[in-house]
């Protein structure tokens, strides 16, 4: 009974965002509030429909009930209760309900918490939130509903179960972070779109949306280094990032949602950069739902695979709706659009910032032009060419580079011209910083682009220094306050801007570690219990291989001391490789899996990954990977993640 | 299907439908939000926090003298006028 409720709440909330859209229209004609009443209450219905329709999933995933094709393809019997609530989205019609559900829970809060503000605004933005949730309806409902009863002409006794490589606590927090952040992004851009249409652009407005764009944007960051960290944990290729099309369908929104929330503080400043940050933003939005269509179409896979799926078409209908709408509002509200003010010198903050946006847009461009390039040459020349790791790497390097150089850059600069004594004044210590870690460097024999990356992670972190201790004398000067208390108050006072700072330093820190790549190294070997093997200043001792049966697979695992050549013990490290569904006696449905175990310090990680076992002889196959300073990646994710929600902690009325 | 569950769902339905349609049915036609205290108080704190942004900028020397008189003036100008309308509107 509950997969019929589960459906009817969807095919109910479907018509009532018709109501809703219907109903918000009307006020706007007539402006008789009680149409606006009507259509919010509409808008609150479908969302809580949405809501139910999920939980009613959850429930059949819990109960494992294999009558749904959708309990039966993504778990089974054995899959533990976590993994059962993780399977939620782990395919194609539950990952779409998904969608729709975070889209709901957004709504709820806008809806109650807007009903009585942003007068002009709040009709239009309901009306996008309604439209959007009507999108995905129309895709639950039609295309790839979760609630379909399974093909199978016999009873599902269980099901196929969860992939092992998602039953990870890691991948279970990674999907809703990025949905969080994708989804997200859904609000600023009603927002926007609301404001074209009402002609509603001041700088206010942006301001108002900022809290948001932030919101979605931390999760964006958030689920993006999950999904790295992820990759980095389970995937056992000893790297993080791959620059798959999934992972850019992720960056690409990052990157123009990073631009935006630097490109609005020149309007909230400056009044300039209005039509750009528009773009920006329905461009960002573009990106979440082009991203999706990436992921779930199947069109990166093969131009064929999107041809015959029924999903493919309807997301490129929706974008293709989107561009249209988005680009006429903006030609039509472009002499509003125009900037109050003009950027007067190449070296103001101004010019920072738009620099900044434009290595941005060109960043998103590469990635956007590497991602889909394999789908046009097969569709074009009927050859997929594929376009790999190196391509996006020698690109986007430099690029990135440019990039930190600017983060440094920015706060340097003073608001509309930076006078010749300023300039010496500002960039003498960071620069002269740079210049010192350069020769350092150089001394040391480093000739690759770490090269360039250390020196300006060290310019970066010393004009990052200067700008909080000028805020700090500031305050200290100005309100007689200690230097501790300066610093405590002055992020307080300004948690927006020195919260942008320590995020800052987080990009700075991950830089560190992105630049470790330029050194890893890797082996592979078989070892016999008790043997020892050397690599990269280290030995390598097999003790044992035990083996362990688990409630979902079996387990080998190598137990594995690493001597340094003081001959003192390092660590000892456990990696396993696993079987899942190891009692199946179609061998095809067995799945073999390798987890890892890594020794992490600050200045290199020991990777080891158990490829395979032979336990009548007691052999290990193992490849050992050393991978400096990735430790800095994650760290710098955590500085980040800290310096966002400084940013976003709410300022008390009182100041 | 039983018709529990039938009676279920058209309770659902009803009572949705119902919620919908209420302040239809109302005889109130008036909106309350043509003018809004909240966007107006709203504008001020953002203004407001604008000018403390702008005095400290001043103060660290991000800002030179003329564009820190001409911003300040502006935005004070802006406050002044929301404060007029909070009062009308009050």
């Amino acid at each position: 009974m509950t997969p019929v409720l589960g459906s009817i709440s969807l095919s109910l909330a479907l018509g009532i965002s018709a109501v809703s859209i219907l109903l918000f229209s009307l006020f706007l004609k007539s402006e008789d509030y009680r149409f606006y009443l009507a259509g919010w209450r509409a808008a609150l219905s479908v969302s809580v429909l949405s809501i139910l329709a999920t939980f009613f999933l959850l429930n059949e995933l819990l109960i494992s009930n294999f009558d749904i094709k959708y309990v039966a393809h993504y778990t089974s019997l054995e899959t533990p209760t976590f993994y059962k609530i993780t399977a939620l989205w782990a395919g194609q019609s539950g990952s779409l309900l998904f969608w729709l559900f975070i889209l709901s829970v957004y709504s709820l809060i806008v809806l109650a918490q807007y009903k009585n503000s942003f007068t002009k605004l709040m009709p239009w933005v309901s009306i996008v939130l309604v439209a959007v949730q009507s999108f995905f309806l129309i895709l639950v409902n039609f295309v790839e509903n979760p609630f379909s009863p399974t093909d199978a002409d016999f009873v599902v006794v269980n099901g196929n179960g969860l992939n092992p490589l998602l039953q990870n606590l890691t991948m279970a927090i990674h999907p809703p972070t990025l949905y969080l952040g994708y989804v997200g992004f859904t609000v600023p851009f009603a927002f926007a779109i609301a404001a074209l249409v009402t002609k509603d652009t001041g700088s206010l407005w942006v301001r108002s949306i900022r809290r948001w764009t932030l919101i979605a944007w931390l999760f964006q960051s958030g689920g993006i280094i999950l999904g790295g960290w992820w990759a980095y944990q389970e995937l056992g290729w000893g790297g993080y990032w791959a620059w798959d099309p999934v992972e850019n369908a992720s960056f690409m929104p990052w990157l123009t949602g990073t631009a935006f929330l630097h490109s609005i503080i020149i309007q909230e400043k400056k009044g300039m950069l209005k039509t750009w940050n528009m773009i920006l933003i329905l461009l960002t939005f573009t990106l979440c739902i082009f991203g999706t269509f990436l992921t779930r179409s199947g069109v990166m896979s093969s131009v064929h695979s999107f041809a015959v799926s029924n999903l493919g078409p309807v997301f490129l209908g929706f974008i293709a709706i989107l561009l249209v709408v988005c680009t006429f509002l903006i030609i039509i509200r472009f002499p509003i659009l125009k900037s109050e003010k003009q950027i007067e010198s190449f070296t103001s903050r101004e010019s920072g910032f738009l620099f900044n946006n434009v290595i941005f847009c060109v960043i998103c461009f590469a990635v956007f032009w590497g991602t889909i390039f394999p789908v046009l040459s097969e569709a074009i020349r009927g050859e997929k060419i594929t376009v790999g790791a190196p391509f996006f790497n020698q690109v986007n390097v430099p690029i990135g580079l440019m990039l930190l150089f600017l983060t440094g850059v920015g706060p340097l600069l003073v608001w509309r011209r930076t006078s010749k004594e300023a300039f010496i004044k500002n960039f003498t210590i960071p620069v002269l910083t740079g210049l010192v870690i350069f020769v350092f460097c150089f001394s040391i024999g480093l000739r690759n682009a770490t090269l360039i990356s250390f020196p300006l992670c060290g310019f970066v972190t010393m004009a990052i220094l200067i700008e909080f201790q000028r805020g700090i004398k500031s305050r200290v000067t100005r309100f007689n306050e200690s230097f501790l208390g300066a610093l405590k108050m002055l992020i307080s006072k300004n948690r927006s801007r020195y919260g942008g700072y320590i995020v800052h330093l987080g990009i700075m820190f991950m830089f560190i570690g992105f630049s470790g790549n330029a050194f890893d190294s890797e082996t592979e070997f078989a070892i016999k219990t008790g043997e020892t093997k050397e690599f990269g200043g280290y030995n390598f001792e097999l003790v044992n291989i035990q083996t362990i049966e688990r409630p979902n697979h079996i387990a080998w695992i190598a137990g594995l001391n690493v001597w340094n050549f003081h001959h003192e013990l390092v660590t000892t490290l456990f990696p396993e490789k696993r079987v899942y569904f190891y009692k199946d006696p179609n061998p095809d449905k067995r799945q073999p899996h390798s987890e890892l175990d890594i020794y992490s310090t600050l200045n290199k990680d020991i990777y080891s990954i158990f490829s395979g076992v032979d336990m009548e002889q007691q052999i290990a196959y193992l490849k050992i990977m050393i991978n400096p300073l990735v430790w800095w990646v994650w760290f710098g994710g955590y500085v980040l993640i800290f310096g966002t929600m400084i940013s976003l902690w709410p300022a008390k009325d009182s100041e | 299907m039983n018709l529990i569950f039938i009676l279920t769902v058209m309770a659902l339905f009803i009572g949705l439908t119902w919620y919908i349609i209420t302040p239809l049915l109302s005889g109130n036609m008036n909106s309350p939000i043509t003018v809004n205290k909240h966007d107006l108080n709203r504008k001020k704190t953002l203004l407001l926090r604008q000018i403390k942004e702008l005095d400290m900028d001043h103060h660290i020397g991000n800002i030179s003298d003329e564009d820190y008189a001409i911003n300040r003036r502006l935005l004070k100008r802006e406050i002044s006028e929301i404060i007029s309308e909070i009062k009308n509107v009050s």
